[in-house]
């Protein structure tokens, strides 16, 4: 297992909620032999091609920072929010370990600050320089340039640890 | 002192709504209520909208099943054209409603009501979900998410994506269909119709387990409303609309579906989002009718796939004298029943050579005002009505969704199983779950029938004569 699956997701036509599915769509334009996925939510169907990859990486827009953020995720450890028909990145780690038997054994969410969140298919000039920011990271992950840790350590959390 | 019950947020179920149980001073059950407490408004955001755009702005009303409306949208602009579309693109049409269908269907049988049946309705609610159904069953839970994923991967391979594709159009579909594509969809024809079997001989397994809940899900006389095929089929693209009453005799056929205005009403209620639709002829209330597969498994005379016709016969004979299957619990049966036949049609249209043409569009200009469109999707009967202008820009729009055409039925129901299980002021999880379930039973989609925003979990609240609170569950 030596693969990494992006997933961006987000909804497109709220302008600056679509950003994760923006960065992804660049992305997979930019390799087009990554494994790039693009979702309005995070789904189960997506548990089985997780569940191949020894790397995920998360995009999407974020309310809460006003700088892209990277987080580590981890498997949730609750069920809370299963009832539903979509997933966080960590309930999604857990149905993928669940289904399966195992995880990705690294897992990262890139937050992109989302500012307009209102009806429309542009996003404002912020998101879309943060986009920008995204595909750097992601592009230099992709090539080998970097690694999660690397990134773990230059980017700062939305909380910023 | 007479009490409510309410119960809010519902959970497995898609979008948000609440259940109030009114109480006597008896602690007797006197009325129960499935409240919808959302509100999106796509009807009147639409007026002004080019009719061309209509295909990508309702399917965003919903993210489970988009492609109806995408479908239902795209017949309406072709009635608003006045064309009729080719071969082709009907079949690539009907193809992707199938899709539709399968993960829907799925998602309905094994993520949301599955842990109910598996694990019971008094299991514990922190594992009565896809994750306690996979420390039941791993291989079940597996089976049931590439089901949905076969559904997803037509859409995909047909409109490019999963969700919101803007794949079909008035006049037609916007991309041909391949060999390649082909052959990638007919190699999971064995294992997706492995798994509706299964599911079936699942479902048909815990009949006997929850004999004693069953006679409590909405088992009660109503209409059943679809549109079957012109040999009397079972159909899901097009067809003409059927009204069945609750002894399976046949009151209205072949209606035209430019004429559903003459015999679908729609009431409103103070308390609820989700509009009342009724049949006409017998007036708000007394013209209760449902929708869905259990109505679809009434109406049709048969189904041409020989797996699902032969479970149809089956399911016929749980209505013993009467001739229409009237208790709601058997929504499930008749949904995986669906599901069979849409893995079974779906290979049957993939070996079709008329699938691989490329006359795909019938173009033409604005030729009428007014274009109504139809289909079943997964719940029910779907219907679009746009009235445009001499350029095609949208003056008025109607939405008729399925959920809500069931909206009487569930009331009914929540009513049914609060009157059978509640007595006096206590109320428990496994209740509770009892209620939901019920509602479950129609699958209803929410987000879809009030064209609402948000998301709604379950509130359970008990009510004194007066309204006050004096209990409330949430989840």
């Amino acid at each position: 297992m030596t693969t990494t699956i992006v997933i961006g997701y987000g909804n497109t036509l709220r302008r600056d909620d679509g950003a994760g599915v923006a960065a992804a769509e660049r992305l997979a334009r930019d390799f087009p032999g990554a494994n790039v996925r693009t979702a309005q939510e995070l789904h189960p169907e997506l548990a089985e091609q997780l569940a191949s990859c020894a790397l995920a990486v998360f995009l999407d827009a974020s309310v809460r920072t006003t700088n892209v953020c990277v987080t580590r995720v981890f498997p949730a450890s609750s069920t809370h929010g299963a009832e539903g028909h979509a997933l966080s990145p960590a309930g999604l780690l857990a149905l993928c370990s669940a289904l399966y038997g195992h995880a990705p054994e690294e897992a990262i969410l890139v937050e992109i600050p989302a500012f307009e969140c209102g009806f429309g298919e542009t996003m404002s000039a912020e998101t879309a320089r943060m986009v920008d920011r995204a595909v750097h990271i992601i592009s230099e992950l992709l090539q080998g340039v970097t690694t999660p840790e690397i990134i773990l350590y230059l980017v700062p959390s939305p909380s910023g640890n | 002192m007479s009490k409510t019950i309410t119960i809010s947020p519902v959970t497995r179920i898609e979008g948000h709504a609440k259940i109030t149980i009114q109480m006597d001073d008896r602690g007797n059950v006197v009325d129960a209520r499935f409240h919808v407490n959302e509100f999106r408004g796509f009807e009147k955001f639409c007026e002004g909208r080019l009719m061309w755009e209509m295909g990508g702005i309702t399917s965003r009303i919903c993210g489970i099943c988009p492609t109806s409306h995408l479908i239902t949208s795209a017949k309406a602009g072709d009635d608003i054209l006045a064309v009729a579309i080719p071969e082709t693109a009907e079949k690539l049409r009907r193809l992707i409603t199938l899709a539709q269908w399968i993960q829907s269907h799925a998602l309905s049988f094994f993520h949301l009501s599955s842990p109910d049946f598996l694990l019971g309705f008094d299991s514990d609610p922190a594992t009565r979900n896809i994750f306690g159904l996979i420390t039941k069953d791993k291989e079940f839970a597996r089976r049931g998410i590439r089901l949905r994923k076969f559904g997803q991967d037509i859409i995909e391979v047909l409109g490019s994506r999963r969700i919101h594709t803007p794949w079909a159009v008035a006049g037609g579909v916007r991309e041909p269909f391949d060999a390649a594509k082909r052959d990638h969809l007919l190699a999971w024809i064995p294992e997706a119709k492995e798994t509706a079997l299964l599911a079936l001989t699942t479902l048909k397994s815990i009949h006997e387990q929850f004999a004693a809940d069953i006679p409590n899900f909405g088992s009660f006389r109503s209409m059943f409303v679809g549109l079957v095929a012109p040999d009397g089929a079972l159909e899901y693209y097009d067809g003409t609309l059927r009204v069945m009453d609750g002894s399976g005799n046949v009151i209205a056929d072949k209606i035209d579906i430019h004429k559903y205005d003459d015999y679908i009403g729609e009431a409103s209620e103070s308390w609820s989002y989700l509009k009342f639709p009724y049949y006409k002829p017998l007036g708000y209330q007394k013209g209760m009718f449902r929708v869905g597969p259990l109505a679809r498994m009434n109406i049709c005379d048969y189904i041409d796939t020989p797996l699902a016709e032969d479970e149809r016969k089956v399911f016929k004979a749980i209505a013993g004298k009467a001739e229409a299957v009237n208790n709601s619990f058997y929504y499930h049966y008749a949904r995986l029943i669906e599901l069979l036949f849409a893995v079974e049609k779906a290979e049957m249209l993939l070996h079709d050579p008329v699938m691989l043409g490329t006359n795909i569009r019938a173009r033409a200009m604005i030729n009428r005002r007014l274009g109504i469109g139809a289909s079943e999707a997964p719940r029910g009967t779907l219907f679009h009505r746009y009235e445009v202008d001499e350029n095609g820009v949208l003056q008025k729009v109607n939405l008729i969704i399925a959920t809500a055409q069931n909206n009487l039925a569930m009331n009914r129901t929540v009513r049914q199983l609060a009157i059978q299980y509640i007595d006096g002021n206590r109320i428990t999880e496994g209740i509770l779950n009892r209620v939901e379930a019920g509602i479950r039973c129609f699958d209803p989609c929410l987000s879809c029938s009030t064209h609402a925003s948000g998301r709604m979990p379950l509130h359970v609240q008990l009510l004194d004569c007066e309204g006050t609170v004096l209990s409330e569950l949430r989840r």
